[in-house]
C-alpha cells in the first residue's frame, strides 16, 4: 500500500507535501447483512372472516414472480397447499387469530405469513368471504343464509352497485375490480337481504391492468457519454400488456439530439405495482405505479432506465386524452429545466411566461433566470424571453406531442448565439407538459407547469407570490467538490399587505456536495425576500446560521391531480459556487407514514473499478408499523453496467420520525447497498429524499400508492 | 518555476468539442490562503458540519508540478471522483479532477509516471487535503476541468433534484 501523509498547512508552506493515503469513505454505507424482511408477500395480510368462511390468498416474491408456494395453516382451518384456498373452521377456535404462511418453491428459506381472525356467522354469508383479486378481474361472490342462496343487494363501501373507485358489482355479484387499488387497498363487498347482512374484503391488487391508456414521460441519466435526457409518450394497453404508439425525443453528450424516434413494447406489473417495460432496441424500465384515486388506471409512476445501455431517473405520467390539442397550451406557465450547455457546463434555468393556445409565447410578458457555470442572472432576471410553439402534425393529437422554442437575446449569461432554446414538448394536461430539447444548442430536460394560481401579471405581493408556509425542497446540481444536492424546509411568513417583500423566519439547510462537504442541520436565520410585481419572480435568500447565504430565484405554479392541484416552487440557485436547480413544495402533513409507497434515488456515486457515474434506485416500499420498512430495490449500477433487480430489504430499514421542520430520516438496509437520507416530509402522499452519506450524493422521492 | 505554456488547441478526447487554451504561465506555488478549515470536521471520510461550504476562489489556487503517481478513477477518497495522486520533490499531492467522463482517465489520456501539472485550490475536508484541479496540464495536453467558479466541466452531475422531479404528478 502506497504510505501518505496528510496535508499540512499551506499558509506558510510554501509547496505541498504528501497527502494521505486510501481512507474516505464511510462506513455507516457499508451493505449489511442484515436477514430479509418480509421478501414474500401475503395478500390479504390480515383479514377477518366468520366461521366456515373461505379466504383465496395470494402470495408475491420479486424475484421470483412465477414462482408457486407451498401453503400451511395453524391455529385453525384448512389450506390447500398448491392454491392458497382456505377454509375457517366451523367454530371460532381460541385464540381466534390464525396463521397463514406461504413458502415459494424458488427459496424455501423464505416465508410470507398472514393473519385470518375468525369470527361468528354473519347474517349473511358471503363467499368467499375474503380474497386477492387482481386490479381489473372479475370475482363472483354468493350469499347464502342459513345454507340457502339467497339474490341480496350488493354495494361496494357502501354503495349500492359501486363505484370506480372501490370497483362495482352487478346484481348477481359480479364484481369488477378498479384498475389500481383503491384508498386503504380494499373494497368492502356487502350483501344485504331483508333485514340481514354479510360483508367480504376484496384486496385490490396491481395488476397489468393498473398501466392503460396514453402515458407521457421523460427521465434524465447517462448513457456513456455523460449525460442523457428523454422524453416521450407511449399507449399502455393493460388488457395485453403491450405498449404502441411510442415515440420519443431526446439527447446525448455523446450522440447528439434525436427526434421523434418511434418504438413499442411489452410490460408486466406486479402485484405491489412495481414493474417491467421492455422496449423495442433493447430499452428497459422498471417502474413502480401509484393509484388513481379517482379510479381507473394509474396516474403516475417512477421510472429508473434498467439497462446496460443506460440509466436514468424520471416519471410516467397519465395523459389527459382531452387536452393533446395546442388550445390546451393556453395560460401562464412556470418552467423549470436542467442539464448542460454544449460545453458540458451545468445549466439551470426557471422561469415564467404565458402561452396563447394558438402557437404564440409573446414577449414582455415573461422572464427566466440562468445559471450557467456559476454565472447567473442573481443581479437581473433575463426579461427578453419569448417563443413559439406548434402541436405535431404526426403525433400531435395521439401523443400530445409538439415542439416549442424558447429565445432570448440576453447575452449577460448565455453569451450572444445561445439563447435559442428547442423543446420536444409532450402534454401530460392543461397543467403539466414534460420537455426536452432537441436542438443541440444544450442538453436540457425538464418542465412546464401551469401558473393559473398565481395573479395576474402586475398585481403580485410578497403574499401571492410566495404565500405564509413551510416550504420543504430538495435541489441537485454541481458544485466544486463535483455532485450537488441538498434539501430543506423553509419557513415563509407572506409579508403583509400588498408589500413584495416578506421574510423567511426559519427552517433548515442540508447539503452534500461530492459526498465529502456534508452539511447536515444548518439553521436558516432571518432573510428577506422579494417578488417581483410585475411576473411574480421571488428572489430567494436562504441564510444559514446568521452567516452565509444561499440564493434563489423562485416561481410560483401548480398542476392539476385527481385530487385536486398541488401546488409547488420551480427553485434555481443563483450562487456562482453552485448550480443546482429543484422544486420547493408547501409542506401540507408530517404525519407518520403509512402503507406502500414508490421510491426512486438517483445520484452520482463513487464505484470501485467504474468511475463517478450515475446509479438510480427505484423500489417499492411498505411500512411495518413503527418505523420498520419492508420491500425490494432496483438497482441500476451504471459504473459497472450492473443491473441488480429485486433486492430485499434487510433488518434495520427505518424511517424514523420527523423533528420539527418535518424532517426525517430514512435508512435503507440491503446486501448491495445501505443508502442513508434525510426526509422531508411534503403531504400524506409524498416525501422528499436527500441522500446524506458518503457512498453517493443523490435524493429521491418516496410517492405513497394508494 | 514557471511553467509555460504555448497557445493551442485542445480537443476533449471522444467529443467536437474543441477548446482554445490561450498562452498561460503557472508558477509552482501561487500564494495561497488556507481554506476555512474551521468549517470541516477532522477525521475520515466525509465532513458533516452545518456551516456553509467555502466557494471556490481563483485567489487561492496554487499549483503542482510533479510525476503521475497513482490513479484513482473510483475509490473511497472523496470527493467523489477522480483522483490523481502527484509525487512531488515534497511528497505526495491528492487532486481531485471532477467526476464523469471528462474527468475519467481514459478521456484524459493519463498515464503513471509522466510529467503533470495541475492548478487548483486545495480544500480540507474529510481530515484530508486535496487539491481541486482547475486545469491539468499533461505533456501532450491541458485540460480545462473547472471552470472559474470552481464547477466541473462536463461533470455529469446530476443537474436537477431527481427527488422533486420523481414528486411531479405524484402529490
Amino acid at each position: 500500500m502506497r504510505s501518505r501523509t496528510e496535508l499540512p498547512s499551506l499558509a506558510a508552506a510554501a509547496l505541498l507535501t504528501l497527502t494521505a493515503c486510501g481512507g474516505g469513505g464511510s462506513s455507516a454505507t457499508t451493505p449489511g447483512h442484515g436477514n430479509t424482511v418480509n421478501a414474500v408477500t401475503v395478500y390479504p395480510a390480515s383479514t377477518s372472516v366468520p366461521v366456515n368462511g373461505i379466504v383465496k390468498f395470494t402470495a408475491f416474491l420479486p424475484s421470483a414472480t412465477s414462482t408457486t408456494f407451498t401453503w400451511k395453516v395453524s391455529g385453525g382451518g384448512t389450506i390447500d397447499g398448491s392454491t392458497g384456498l382456505y377454509t375457517a373452521p366451523a367454530s371460532v377456535p381460541s385464540p381466534a387469530s390464525i396463521t397463514v404462511t406461504a413458502t415459494p418453491a424458488a427459496n424455501a428459506s423464505l416465508v410470507g405469513t398472514a393473519i385470518v381472525n375468525v369470527t361468528t356467522t354473519q347474517g349473511v354469508m358471503v363467499g368467499p368471504a375474503a380474497l386477492a383479486i387482481p386490479a381489473g378481474a372479475t370475482q363472483t361472490f354468493t350469499a347464502t343464509v342459513n345454507g340457502a342462496a339467497v339474490t341480496p343487494a350488493w354495494e361496494v363501501n357502501g354503495v349500492v352497485g359501486g363505484d370506480a373507485i372501490h370497483g362495482t358489482i352487478d346484481g348477481s355479484g359480479s364484481y369488477t375490480a378498479p384498475l389500481t387499488p383503491p384508498p386503504t387497498g380494499s373494497a368492502t363487498i356487502t350483501a344485504v337481504s331483508g333485514s340481514a347482512s354479510g360483508t367480504a374484503m376484496a384486496t385490490v391488487l396491481f395488476s397489468d391492468n393498473s398501466l392503460n391508456g396514453p402515458y407521457a414521460f421523460s427521465y434524465t441519466g447517462d448513457d456513456g457519454s455523460g449525460f442523457l435526457t428523454v422524453g416521450g409518450s407511449f399507449a399502455a394497453q393493460g388488457s395485453t400488456g403491450t405498449i404502441s404508439n411510442g415515440v420519443e425525443d431526446g439527447a446525448s453528450i455523446g450522440s447528439g439530439p434525436s427526434k421523434q424516434i418511434q418504438f413499442s413494447g411489452t410490460f408486466s406489473v406486479n402485484p405491489d405495482g412495481s414493474g417491467t417495460a421492455t422496449l423495442g432496441g433493447g430499452a428497459i424500465w422498471k417502474f413502480t405505479l401509484t393509484s388513481n384515486q379517482q379510479g381507473g388506471a394509474a396516474q403516475m409512476g417512477l421510472l429508473v432506465r434498467f439497462d446496460n445501455t443506460a440509466t436514468g431517473s424520471g416519471t410516467i405520467d397519465a395523459q389527459n386524452p382531452a387536452f393533446l390539442t395546442a388550445s390546451a397550451f393556453s395560460g401562464n406557465y412556470v418552467f423549470g429545466v436542467s442539464g448542460t450547455d454544449q460545453n458540458g457546463s451545468p445549466l439551470a434555468m426557471a422561469g415564467r411566461f404565458s402561452a396563447d393556445g394558438v402557437g404564440t409565447i409573446p414577449a414582455n410578458s415573461a422572464e427566466e433566470d440562468i445559471n450557467l457555470g456559476g454565472t447567473n442572472t442573481m443581479s437581473t432576471p433575463d426579461k427578453s424571453l419569448q417563443g413559439s410553439f406548434a402541436l405535431d402534425s404526426t403525433f400531435g393529437g395521439s401523443n400530445g406531442r409538439g415542439t416549442v422554442t424558447l429565445k432570448s437575446t440576453d447575452s449577460a449569461v448565455l453569451g450572444n448565439s445561445n439563447g435559442s432554446f428547442e423543446y420536444a414538448f409532450y402534454i401530460v394536461d392543461d397543467t403539466h407538459l414534460k420537455v426536452v430539447e432537441i436542438d443541440g444548442n444544450a442538453f436540457l430536460e425538464g418542465d412546464f407547469y401551469s401558473a393559473s394560481n398565481t395573479p395576474a401579471t402586475g398585481t403580485f405581493t410578497a403574499a401571492t407570490a410566495l404565500p405564509t408556509g413551510n416550504y420543504a425542497f430538495t435541489l441537485g446540481g454541481s458544485s466544486g467538490n463535483g455532485p450537488y444536492a441538498a434539501g430543506g424546509v423553509f419557513v415563509a411568513n407572506g409579508g403583509s399587505g400588498a408589500g413584495t417583500s416578506g421574510s423567511i423566519t426559519g427552517g433548515v439547510l442540508d447539503v452534500n456536495s461530492g459526498g465529502v462537504q456534508i452539511r447536515i442541520g444548518s439553521s436558516l436565520t432571518s432573510s428577506s425576500y422579494n417578488a417581483d410585481m410585475s411576473l411574480g419572480r421571488i428572489l430567494l435568500p436562504l441564510t444559514v446560521n446568521g452567516g452565509s447565504t444561499a440564493n434563489f430565484a423562485a416561481y410560483r405554479a401548480a398542476y392539476n391531480t385527481p385530487n385536486g392541484p398541488v401546488e409547488l416552487l420551480e427553485m434555481v440557485e443563483l450562487d456562482p459556487n453552485q448550480v443546482a436547480s429543484g422544486i420547493a413544495y408547501p409542506q401540507t402533513s408530517t404525519n407518520a407514514l403509512g402503507g406502500g409507497y414508490a421510491l426512486d434515488l438517483a445520484g452520482i456515486a463513487n464505484v470501485k473499478g467504474g468511475g463517478a457515474v450515475e446509479q438510480d434506485f427505484i423500489g417499492r416500499l411498505a411500512t411495518l408499523g413503527g418505523t420498520s420498512l419492508s420491500g425490494t430495490l432496483n438497482i441500476n449500477n451504471f459504473a459497472l453496467t450492473t443491473t441488480t433487480p429485486n433486492v430485499p430489504l434487510t433488518t434495520g430499514s427505518t424511517i424514523a420520525g420527523t423533528d420539527s421542520n418535518g424532517r426525517g430520516t430514512l435508512t435503507l438496509n440491503t446486501n448491495v447497498a445501505a443508502p442513508v437520507a434525510l426526509a422531508y416530509y411534503v403531504s400524506d402522499n409524498g416525501v422528499l429524499l436527500l441522500e446524506t452519506d458518503s457512498t453517493r450524493v443523490a435524493n429521491g422521492v418516496l410517492n405513497k400508492q394508494f | 518555476m514557471t511553467l509555460s505554456l504555448k497557445s493551442r488547441m485542445v480537443r476533449h478526447p471522444g467529443s467536437n468539442l474543441w477548446m482554445s487554451i490561450f498562452a498561460m504561465s503557472f508558477i509552482d506555488v501561487l500564494p495561497a490562503g488556507l481554506p476555512d478549515a474551521q468549517a470541516t470536521a477532522r477525521g475520515s471520510g466525509s465532513s458533516q458540519t452545518t456551516e456553509r461550504i467555502p466557494p471556490y476562489d481563483l485567489a487561492k489556487e496554487i499549483q503542482v508540478q510533479g510525476t503521475l503517481e497513482g490513479i484513482e478513477p473510483a475509490s473511497t477518497n472523496l470527493p467523489i471522483g477522480t483522483h490523481i495522486l502527484i509525487q512531488t520533490a515534497q511528497g505526495i499531492v491528492d487532486a481531485h479532477l471532477g467526476n464523469g467522463r471528462a474527468a475519467s482517465p481514459n478521456y484524459l489520456d493519463l498515464l503513471t509516471g509522466e510529467s503533470v501539472t495541475v492548478r487548483g485550490m486545495i480544500e480540507s475536508a474529510g481530515g484530508k487535503d486535496i487539491v481541486l484541479a482547475r486545469i491539468l496540464g499533461t505533456p501532450n495536453h491541458v485540460f480545462i476541468l473547472r471552470d472559474q467558479y470552481g464547477i466541473p466541466v462536463r461533470g455529469t452531475a446530476k443537474t436537477s433534484s431527481v427527488g422533486s422531479n420523481a414528486l411531479k404528478g405524484g402529490l
